[in-house]
């Protein structure tokens, strides 16, 4: 059954005004539209194999040189029907470690292809931190921006937090560009779950007098006593002290702190039940989908992401697998939510390991896109919040091609060759750019205008980030980007 | 004359101090001596300032805040504030936000750049939840009290009158533990009108009230925070 928004989109009238509003010329998009598009980064830490689900390749494809590539026993890839992806599906164990892993990626693949596009790509590092870092800034593409600053730049100036980030090591990195403005810049956050309790300076510590007097001491403070200090009167031109001000001091509630207060972002946000307080927005319905938010930090991350995009409150989100996760059944044995590295810990049991990582991704990416395409971004035109919005799972590199001869289990290094995938309605969709050598598990690349596969061609880094700059619409003038519009077109 | 305020909970780092008394003592001219109003005015009526000619001051982060926090008001610095009741507020909820790293757990191992715009929300939540323990525990044993002494609830409306003294060894006691240093009239002025702003608008507990309040005016404030 369509919906009024799905007869909206299928007619092409969506954002029909909006859209002329972009000046196409030079590769480059005018920065007229206001209507915030949302980056969802997700981190796939140690390295996520696309030749371990949708490129994967079968041992009746790889000749001569299947037993001693990463092939898959014919049986275990399925091709998706109507799809060019691939899926795999594996059982068995995790190494050493207590975890039997069931992964089958074929349900993913039947309910996003329209949204999915897996795109072939070479790295240039096989350091996590490097290449963690090099798959946000395009291995410094435009300034050393990240992506993640180049679209709160664009989107974010009126948003309280515009780009938000949950992530680990290098996902959680800043750019380099030191003339970034201010309000583009991440916001780390340390406790998904705890976080929006730090956005109200009062609500939910015991003993405190009520707002109207800490709202007079405040005042007191900033217009009486802060002035008097002989120790601030001497450092009128520090610019740590300039900023602090600016954002403390704002009794605009549109802006500083006071936005965060007005905005009651404390309880819309809020996951745990302060005593005394409401609950946050759709708490219940949020955390029956998230229902492991509490154990799994990724299901906690994924939950808040989704909060902050449904509150308009950033325009770039954050999230990333970190280490080891273990959680204890009711009778007190241990469970291993997580392998040790993520995905990297494929240097003890690759095939296991990408298996349950994929498997544990693209559970979360499937509840996070049925979130998003639930609510209704705008009325006027229809959309859902998941019409505005791009899913990139980042990663650090890719892993190795080969195995020791017709290992069925094998520890894998890092390599530099690999593919990504991304997962939005404003790409389009059901399709891989660039293609695999089955003959070495290579993958190559594509023409940048045309997509067509071209196999003595990779695409870089800074290719990858232009593509994604384009999806989101970013303006892009004078940066130096290649024009990359073969993502959406 | 200049004041040279030593902190001594802040980094001290002697070198430092004894090369900057240096550096002032040949440098102090009369150029650089600039508001000359504070001359007139209570505990620094004799004083004139330098304009710092390194004007770069820098947050108190993490350890530092917490360390100099419980220092100001005689708490365990473990025990300042927790979420929930269960969850430090410096140590773990907001480590990132107050300035901290998480290299274990979240492989972060540098500070944010710039200042969260929830940064000051959440510095003013800690000292809350700091200042309202040590208002609780000295008002409730006003023998043993630390930095809230004599402050007589019966007398409420005389406080100004009879116990201002009272109030101003409170806040004074306060100053000298957090800002090392005696405040000036006008500060003192500040707590003054504080009170009375309480007592005109709040109904209950109002020594309480003003107790916490005048120790989060003083702990987030811009002398204590920066240095």
């Amino acid at each position: 059954m369509l919906s009024r928004r799905h007869l909206i989109l299928k007619s092409g009238l969506m954002g029909a005004g909006a859209y002329c509003l972009w000046n196409r010329g030079s590769g480059s998009l005018a920065s007229l539209e206001q209507k915030p598009r949302f980056l969802i980064v997700f981190g796939a830490n140690g390295g996520a194999s696309i030749i371990d689900s949708f490129m994967a390749v079968r041992e009746s494809e790889a000749g001569d040189q299947a037993a001693t590539l990463n092939t898959f026993p014919d049986q275990l890839v399925e091709n998706i029907e109507g799809t060019p992806f691939r899926a795999v599906k594996f059982k068995g164990k995790v190494g050493s470690l207590p975890i039997q892993v069931d992964a089958d990626q074929s349900g993913f693949v039947k309910k996003h292809f329209q949204d999915m596009l897996v795109v072939a790509q070479e790295r240039t590092s096989v350091t996590h931190q490097v290449g963690q870092k090099r798959s946000l800034t395009g291995n410094d593409a435009w300034k050393g921006r990240t992506l993640q600053e180049c679209v709160a730049l664009q989107y974010g100036k009126s948003l309280c937090f515009p780009n938000i980030n949950m992530a680990t090591g290098g996902y959680s990195e800043d750019g380099i560009d030191q003339d970034l403005a201010a309000y583009a810049s991440l916001t780390k956050v340390s406790s998904p779950l705890f976080w929006p309790l730090g956005l109200h300076g009062s609500k939910g510590i015991p003993g405190a007098p009520s707002q109207d007097m800490i709202n007079l001491a405040r005042n007191l403070r900033n217009s009486q006593f802060d002035p008097s200090s002989a120790f601030i009167q001497s450092f009128p031109k520090s610019e740590a002290i300039k900023t602090w001000k600016k954002i403390r001091e704002h009794r605009d509630p549109n802006a500083g702190v006071g936005k965060l207060e007005a905005q009651n972002l404390f309880s819309r946000l809020g996951f745990k039940k302060p005593s005394g307080l409401g609950l946050g927005q759709d708490f219940s319905r949020l955390t029956e989908i998230f229902s492991n938010y509490q154990n799994d930090p990724i299901e906690g991350q994924a939950l808040l992401a989704v909060k902050v995009i449904l509150g308009k409150v950033c325009s770039s989100v954050t999230i990333s697998h970190g280490g080891a996760i273990i959680d204890y059944k009711p009778d007190g044995s241990p469970i291993i939510i997580n392998p040790p590295l993520s995905f990297d810990y494929s240097h003890n049991a690759h095939r296991a390991t990408q298996a349950m990582m994929w498997q544990r991704t693209l559970k979360v990416i499937d509840k996070i896109i049925a979130v998003l395409k639930s609510y209704e971004f705008d009325q006027q035109t229809g959309e859902s919040f998941w019409d505005r919005s791009l899913i990139y799972l980042a990663t650090d590199f890719g892993r190795e091609k080969k195995r020791p001869k017709n290992a069925s289990e094998f520890a894998s290094s890092h390599h530099l060759n690999n593919g990504v995938l991304l997962l939005s309605p404003m790409l389009k969709g059901n399709r891989i750019l660039g293609g695999i050598d089955p003959n070495t598990c290579l993958t190559y690349g594509f023409n940048l205008n045309s997509g067509s596969p071209e196999p003595h061609r990779n695409l870089e880094e800074k290719e990858l980030f232009a593509g994604l700059l384009d999806i989101m619409r970013v303006d892009t003038s004078g940066s130096g980007l290649p024009h990359v519009p073969v993502f959406r077109t | 004359m200049l004041l040279l305020k030593l902190r001594p909970m802040v980094a001290p780092n002697c070198t430092f101090i004894l090369l900057l008394m240096l550096l002032l003592s040949c440098n102090l001219s009369s150029d650089k001596l600039v508001n000359d109003k504070q001359e007139n005015e209570g505990a620094n009526a004799s004083i004139s300032l330098l304009n710092a000619s390194n004007q770069q001051l820098k947050i108190k982060k993490h350890q530092v805040f917490k360390h100099d926090l419980a220092e100001a008001l005689g708490l365990n610095p473990e025990h300042l504030c927790f979420e929930q009741e269960e969850f430090s507020c410096i140590d773990d909820v907001h480590v990132l936000e107050l300035g901290g790293v998480s290299p274990y757990e979240k492989g972060i191992h540098t500070p944010m750049r710039k200042f969260s715009a929830s940064t000051p929300l959440i510095v003013e939540r800690v000292v809350l939840s700091a200042c309202s323990k040590r208002s609780e525990l000295d008002l409730a044993d006003q023998e043993n009290a630390l930095i809230f002494r004599q402050l007589n609830s019966d007398k409420l409306g005389n406080l100004l009158g009879e116990q201002s003294e009272a109030l101003k060894q409170a806040v004074n006691t306060l100053a000298h533990r957090s800002l090392q240093r005696a405040l000036s009239q006008s500060e003192l002025d500040t707590f003054f009108s504080l009170y009375e702003e309480v007592i005109k608008k709040s109904d209950n507990k109002q020594i309480y009230t003003w107790a916490v309040l005048s120790c989060y005016i003083m702990l987030s404030s811009l002398e204590f925070l920066f240095y």
